[in-house]
């Protein structure tokens, strides 16, 4: 397997770290199809794999779209809206991944969640997320509260943190699919959902990294293939992440290619004779134009 | 029409006069209106069959095919000719080697039109085959080259469009690379490109990236099939400009662009198989016109009873 320069260079960052400061933004960009999301998962994997407890959005942009009857008012904000299929989702993977730390940690206060139902101080937090299971209308209320708690306890340094978001540009957006009935469409800045992610991106915990990428796909955004990170958060998004650092990644560079196709080439993938010869190879170079996606979807078929 | 010198009228200066005192904008040509000769547009008319006598002349007039039967005779009184030269040379003991053969190249047979004209009568499938085969056996003999004349009065010239067209030779920018230019349309849209010698492979359109512009797997390979069928994938720098349509005219009009510009880099031997490949043919296939009382080209409203 590949891992490629960029998501070397950001695993570099993170060893050398000084995790004593507040935590540092990294925002990976680049074309559609250019490795942006494997790049940030191969980040994952190394966190994951040195033990770190792992905060990830699989895709923000895909909260602002998908699940669009997905809202009831808020329980705790008045004024805005909880998605409770999107959040008991979200809550579903992360305690599949960061079980734990859940039982390990203990809430730093009482949480009440209605008249009769309330966690007391020093509970863990696994049992405020299996509230947020039972109780789907509490569960956006959950994450917040599961996000305070973590930001609280990083200064305990206990655990170190990854928080890893794909299309973090989807937070900062404007419009949404979901509509209410009179034809009301509910903007980014009243889902209380992400308020709470935005909040923990602001970044006043330390002991971890925040990795990002941001990402045109499923974004309102016209023109479509602007891939800047200023045009695609915006004045307010990038005002939110600044500082950070931002991470390119390009298409294929020509030794990348070749190690490529031979990684194809050795799971039997391409099939036809002539796309093995060199003649194959530089028409498969062409035709794709050295975009990873692009050569993953010709070889699928030859 | 006024100021013309009348001595030298010709029949150009009679379409111009025509088509500008009688402008129409007419799509068929054939019914706009002109002033010719009448020899040019009424079919041909046989002459007098008879004579006073009230008998026909031609001995052959009762076959119903005079005309027909007298070239048929004519073309068998060229093959006896051609056979008795032979058998005369025999006789004299010489041999056959050195008659020079009667050049076919870059001609075809006349059609069966073109010989129902000449005749002025009908013809069957039959007749016309019969004719040709015997101009063939002719041409078989050794001595056909006497009988080239009568021949070539029934064999057309097949034209060259290749051979009228110019390629241009190749130009050197500032850094003193070959580079060659073609443009063409299709659809429409419209598309010019520039090839540069000693690149790296690197397309262009309209100074933005090949894969952003055409997203399409069956845009881009028709743009790169000049070249991949040239085996040049990765010689050239290709610079395009196009506008006008949608995707699949801009590539289209791009693959031709490129294929013209190709001639250049090229020899004449493999123009010819590029154009045997349809790589230099224009695609003529326009968008068909919305007709009135349907909702588009072909699709008609829905139909009520009432």
């Amino acid at each position: 397997m590949m891992v490629r320069r960029p998501a070397l260079e950001v695993i570099d960052y993170i060893r050398q770290t000084n995790f004593d400061q507040l935590a540092i933004k990294y925002v990976i960009y680049g074309r559609k199809g250019s490795g942006k999301t494997m790049t940030l998962n191969h980040i994952i994997h190394h966190c994951q794999a040195a033990g770190w407890l792992i905060v990830h959005i699989p895709t923000a942009n895909g909260l602002n779209l998908k699940n669009k009857y997905d809202f009831i008012d808020s329980v705790s904000h008045e004024g805005m809206y909880d998605q409770p299929t999107s959040s008991t989702d979200w809550l579903k993977q992360f305690k599949l991944r960061n079980e734990r730390f859940l039982k390990e940690l203990k809430t730093t206060e009482k949480y009440v969640w209605n008249k009769r139902e309330s966690t007391e101080k020093d509970q863990p937090l696994l049992s405020v997320l299996e509230q947020g299971l039972t109780r789907p209308k509490n569960a956006t209320d959950v994450i917040g509260v599961l996000l305070k708690e973590l930001q609280l306890q990083s200064y305990n340094k206990q655990f170190k943190m990854l928080y890893a978001i794909k299309a973090v540009n989807g937070l900062f957006a404007e419009e949404t699919a979901f509509r209410k009935h009179g034809g009301y469409i509910i903007p980014v800045r009243e889902l209380t959902l992400h308020m709470h992610f935005r909040n923990f991106l602001e970044g006043d915990w330390i002991n971890g990294s925040i990795v990002t990428t941001v990402d045109y796909n499923l974004s309102y955004r016209q023109p479509k293939f602007y891939y800047t990170p200023f045009y695609l958060l915006g004045k307010k998004g990038f005002d939110h992440m600044d500082p950070f650092i931002p991470v390119f990644v390009d298409e294929y560079s020509d030794k990348e290619f070749e190690s490529q196709i031979a990684y194809y080439q050795s799971k039997h993938w391409i099939q036809d004779e002539e796309a093995n010869t060199e003649a194959g190879k530089l028409y498969l170079k062409k035709l794709s134009d050295m975009n990873p996606a692009e050569l993953d979807k010709l070889v699928s078929w030859i | 029409m006024m100021g013309e010198d009348a001595e030298n009228f010709s029949q150009e200066d009679i379409d111009r006069s025509i088509s500008y005192l009688l402008p129409s904008g007419l799509f068929e040509k054939k019914a706009r209106p002109m002033l010719r000769p009448p020899k040019d547009y009424y079919p041909p008319q046989k002459a007098a069959q008879f004579d006073n006598d009230g008998r026909p002349f031609s001995f052959l007039f009762y076959t119903g095919k005079p005309n027909y039967y007298n070239l048929m005779h004519e073309a068998a009184d060229w093959l006896n000719k051609v056979i008795q030269q032979e058998d005369a040379l025999i006789q004299r003991g010489e041999s056959l080697d050195g008659i020079p053969q009667v050049n076919l190249a870059r001609s075809e047979w006349i059609g069966k039109l073109a010989l129902e004209k000449i005749v002025i009568e009908k013809l069957k499938d039959n007749e016309y085959e019969r004719f040709i085969n015997l101009l063939e056996r002719i041409l078989k003999q050794p001595f056909a080259i006497e009988a080239q004349e009568f021949i070539m009065k029934f064999r057309q010239k097949i034209e060259a469009v290749l051979s009228k067209e110019v390629i241009e030779p190749l130009q050197k920018d500032e850094n003193g690379r070959f580079y060659s230019r073609g443009s063409a349309r299709r659809k429409s849209s419209n598309a010019s490109v520039i090839l540069t010698d000693g690149g790296s492979g690197k397309i262009t359109i309209n100074g933005e990236e090949f894969l952003r512009t055409f997203y399409q797997l069956c845009h881009r390979e028709d743009i790169l099939f000049p070249l991949h069928f040239a085996n040049m994938l990765d010689r050239f720098d290709i610079e395009c400009t196009t506008e006008g349509g949608g995707p699949s005219g801009q590539s289209g009009a791009i693959r031709l662009a490129i294929s013209k510009a190709l001639r250049s880099f090229v020899d004449e031997e493999f123009v010819e198989k590029m154009r045997q490949a349809g790589l230099l043919t224009k695609d003529p296939r326009i968008k068909e016109r919305k007709k009135p009382g349907q909702k588009r080209a072909r699709k008609k409203f829905t139909w009520k009873k009432r």
